[in-house]
């Protein structure tokens, strides 16, 4: 497994980059005119990152819940091209969700999947045969193995969460500047610079 | 993986900033962002923040990613001077690219292409804000 820095740099940065461009190629490509008019707003991207980055096993859970609300607003829409709309929104929180553990074969790449690849061996959950007996020094050593698995699993989720969503986040912003005219709307702005 | 940056890559990055068509760039991109930005209005003159955010940025880095998110950042605003990062920051990021192309010619390592591509960022913002410096200097002569 890369080093956070060239992995961001290179891997994890370039896959962020791409699943963007797909993503607002399949729904954003023409029908917006103004920043306001995107599938997904400044200030929901600002709340995406800050939860990659702060607490990324909460992240797929963040956008479970955002593809629910949006889903009860579809199922009340009447209206043709606001259902277009709505369905927009809800592919773009499926692909956070798919992004953060989606499994083969129908998800080729994830950050679980990334995340499993980069485990070291010697941290890998070892299955008891039934009925295992363990000495109290083979529990407590499992025990320690089982600590150890879990902060590495939670360090590696933030460095490589964080990452990989800030890419996505500003390439998106940066797609959504470009593909429109002036951006007008005053809400929800990032503050991070 | 060797993550040092032998003298030998040093001098190819150096020798790449200091091309006649490289440091042209770097130059005029320098002219563009005092044309764009200017002087700080408040400051009596002082060298724009948008100017001395970049230079941090790129200074502090710990990852070439960090500079091109900044720029998209600052292009992708609603609020501040975004119109004018929108004016420039294509064409700092078209140099970007090209300082990862080149860091990436150089050298096969993947540590030692991240240390390249921070030195010659590095290097190229020392003739960016250096030309930005100029031309706000020639504009106060007047």
């Amino acid at each position: 497994m890369l080093d956070v820095p060239i992995a961001a740099d290179t891997d994890f940065g370039e896959r962020a980059i791409l699943e963007v461009e797909q993503y607002v190629k399949k729904h954003a490509a023409h029908q917006y005119s103004g920043p306001e008019e995107w599938p997904i707003a400044r200030s929901q991207i600002s709340g995406l990152r800050q939860i990659a980055m702060r607490e990324p096993e909460q992240l797929k859970d963040f956008a479970e819940h955002q593809r629910q609300k949006v889903a009860a607003r579809l199922e009340a829409t009447t209206k043709e091209e606001r259902k277009q709309e709505l369905l927009g929104e809800i592919a773009f929180w499926e692909l956070i969700k798919n992004l953060c553990d989606g499994k083969p074969p129908k998800t080729h790449w994830s950050l679980a999947q990334a995340r499993e690849q980069a485990l070291p061996p010697e941290l890998q959950e070892e299955k008891l045969p039934a009925g295992a007996q363990l000495t109290k020094e083979q529990q407590q050593a499992r025990k320690e193995k089982q600590e150890r698995r879990k902060q590495w699993l939670r360090q590696w989720n933030r460095d490589y969460y964080a990452a990989f969503f800030q890419r996505f986040c500003a390439h998106y912003l940066y797609l959504m500047a470009r593909r429109t005219q002036e951006g007008g709307d005053r809400h929800g702005d990032c503050e991070d610079f | 993986m060797n993550p040092l940056l032998t003298p030998e890559l040093i001098h190819q990055a150096d020798s790449f900033l200091d091309r006649e068509d490289v440091h042209h760039k770097a130059v005029q991109l320098g002219q563009q962002l005092f044309e764009t930005f200017g002087s700080e209005e408040k400051g009596k003159g002082q060298v724009s923040s948008q100017i001395r955010n970049l230079q941090q940025t790129v200074v502090s880095a710990t990852r070439f990613a960090d500079i091109e998110d900044f720029v998209k950042n600052q292009m992708g605003r609603n609020a501040g001077p975004y119109r004018e990062w929108r004016q420039v920051g294509d064409t700092i990021l078209q140099q970007l690219r090209e300082l990862r192309k080149a860091a990436d010619q150089f050298t096969p390592d993947p540590g030692q292409r991240l240390l390249l591509r921070l030195h010659l960022a590095r290097g190229w913002v020392r003739a960016v804000v250096g030309a930005y410096l100029y031309a706000k200097a020639h504009k106060e002569m007047e």
